[in-house]
């Protein structure tokens, strides 16, 4: 669904007024510094924008920033807890004065104790602070009505690290995996989810989580500690790098992740799907092979539709030959229209770029004044 | 309408998160566990060089109460530890149920030691040094 130049700018008229008022916060940039990172930042998104509705591709123009969204995450954070602890271990005392920074993939373990007696079983503070409780719950909530699963295409700061993976490698090695493997991360959403509930410990971040080798990890202290960390750096090399560059899929996200099965069943409740038109269809198999999550088989294909964990993030659309595939607003007439390709994509873009730009923003000026001073802080 | 809805309710939520967040935390009342922040405080006592807080016992399951559970006692800072010092703490209303802790900060990380005469304190469970505080945790029977 290729636009001209005129209405792909003329649609991209609001998202940069958005854009810019949401990496602003409404103040203008101060600073030398700010104001080029500012534009950079902002030239950036509204291109990947403009892009995406000029050549029709949605998920080659949002990798990038889906991508960055992830690299900044990790470089910004790592910054922030060097210069907040002097190391990216997390202290007993930290974890004691409510210091962790929350994250999405706790969500699903905290919700029993959460809906039984109110309390959240994570050691961080509602609201305040470095990536709060509230914060993140009140996100989630309202990105889950609006966009579903979609969080994992759109919103996850550790998706873009299996995803850049996934792209790197021209072929696929492992070509075969049969989609059943992805109930591997409902099993781990049930097991971790109740275990959870059990310790009143959130035991997925204790024990799997495989972004914990990037971000913070429990101080090696004895013996248990050191088999967490061992498991987080195998995880990591397994799931996030070795089999997305063997597969060309995200593992992670589609095989093991317990946010994302548990993510997957927002998708019944939120607007938005995709949808095969199984006239045009000419079942080629392109959208399977290049879906990254296994949302995509034969059998969902024949229906003219995806899995329930499909991310909607478009590649099944952009690699599509015959463009049988398309963003589509659920209860209304099956076919690709422009104006629900736009519905769902100004929501989906201004969230990924709000949670991108803070981030990138200051990985942007962290690098200009590193470029200036030799100094990253 | 809904996937109209959504257009406003994404940029909404950003804008309106500062003010939202707090309100609807107050409103639904969630709180972090106290197995994480150790509970309510139900004494303090100013000394010199520290302050001591000692929060409830906490026994919190997540449907009622657990055999067993924590004391958290905090040594916040005022300005330097004395290099040893001890804390009686006793943890219900009669005096039944004690332990003292013995602190000594002097000469590296700080240790502490627990004593106590009654069989339901089991032992040191956690010592913690932060920012500002010794943060330590003495596991209990109920």
């Amino acid at each position: 669904m290729e636009l001209s130049a005129a209405k792909s700018a003329l649609f991209t008229l609001p998202m940069l007024l958005v854009t810019a008022f949401m990496l602003s916060a409404g103040k203008p940039p101060s600073g030398f510094e700010h104001w080029l990172s500012f534009a950079v930042v902002l030239a950036f998104f509204n291109t990947c924008f403009f892009m995406m509705l000029r050549s029709g591709k949605t998920d080659r123009w949002r990798t990038p920033v889906f991508i960055a969204l992830s690299l900044s995450f990790v470089f910004t954070f790592i910054a922030h807890m060097l210069e907040v602890r002097g190391t990216m271990a997390l202290k007993d005392s930290v974890m004691l004065e409510g210091g962790a920074p929350f994250c999405h993939v706790v969500i699903p373990q905290t919700l029993i104790p959460l809906l039984v007696s109110r309390t959240v079983i994570f050691p961080g503070t509602i609201t305040g602070g470095y990536a709060a409780i509230g914060a993140m719950l009140f996100l989630w909530i309202g990105f889950s009505l609006a966009l579903g699963r979609g969080w994992c295409g759109w919103g996850c700061f550790f998706g873009g690290l299996d995803d850049m993976f996934s792209r790197l490698r021209a072929a696929s090695v492992i070509n075969r995996i049969n989609p059943k493997w992805t109930d591997i991360s409902v099993a781990v959403l049930i097991v971790t989810a109740l275990a959870s509930a059990a310790s009143l410990s959130p035991e997925y971040c204790k024990w799997l989580c495989p972004y914990k080798a990037v971000t913070e990890f429990p101080a090696v202290q004895n013996l248990t500690t050191l088999i967490q960390m061992v498991i987080f750096a195998a995880l990591f090399l397994a799931l996030v790098i070795a089999l997305p560059l063997l597969t060309k899929k995200r593992t992670q996200c589609g095989l093991f992740c317990p946010f994302g099965a548990f993510q997957s069943l927002a998708n019944r409740i939120n607007p938005f799907e995709m949808r095969v038109d199984t006239q045009n269809c000419v079942k080629c198999g392109a959208c399977i092979t290049a879906c990254p999550v296994f949302a995509m088989t034969e059998e969902s294909l024949a229906a003219g539709e995806t899995r329930l964990n499909c991310i909607k993030c478009g590649k099944c659309a952009d690699v599509c030959p015959q463009q049988a595939v398309y963003h589509h607003v659920k209860m209304t007439e099956n076919r690709p229209s422009l104006a629900q390709r736009l519905m769902f994509l100004f929501p989906a873009f201004i969230f990924l770029t709000t949670i991108t730009g803070g981030m990138l923003l200051q990985a942007v000026r962290r690098i200009v004044h590193f470029a200036g001073t030799g100094s990253f802080c | 309408m809904w996937a109209s809805a959504c257009l406003v309710l994404i940029p909404a939520m950003f804008v309106g998160e500062n003010t939202l967040v707090p309100a609807l935390a107050r409103a639904t009342g969630i709180h972090v566990s106290a197995r994480f922040t150790g509970g309510e405080v139900i004494s303090a006592e100013e000394r010199p060089g520290y302050k001591t807080l000692i929060h409830r016992p906490v026994f919190d399951g997540l449907f009622g109460k657990r055999s067993t559970g924590f004391i958290q006692v905090d040594f916040v800072r005022t300005a330097a530890f004395p290099p040893e010092f001890e804390q009686a703490v006793s943890y219900d209303e009669n005096g039944t149920h004690s332990f003292t802790i013995k602190i000594k900060t002097a000469g590296g990380a700080p240790r502490a030691e627990i004593s106590s005469k009654d069989s339901k304190v089991i032992g040191l469970g956690m010592l913690a040094d932060g920012a500002s505080k010794l943060l330590l945790r003495v596991n209990i029977r109920r």
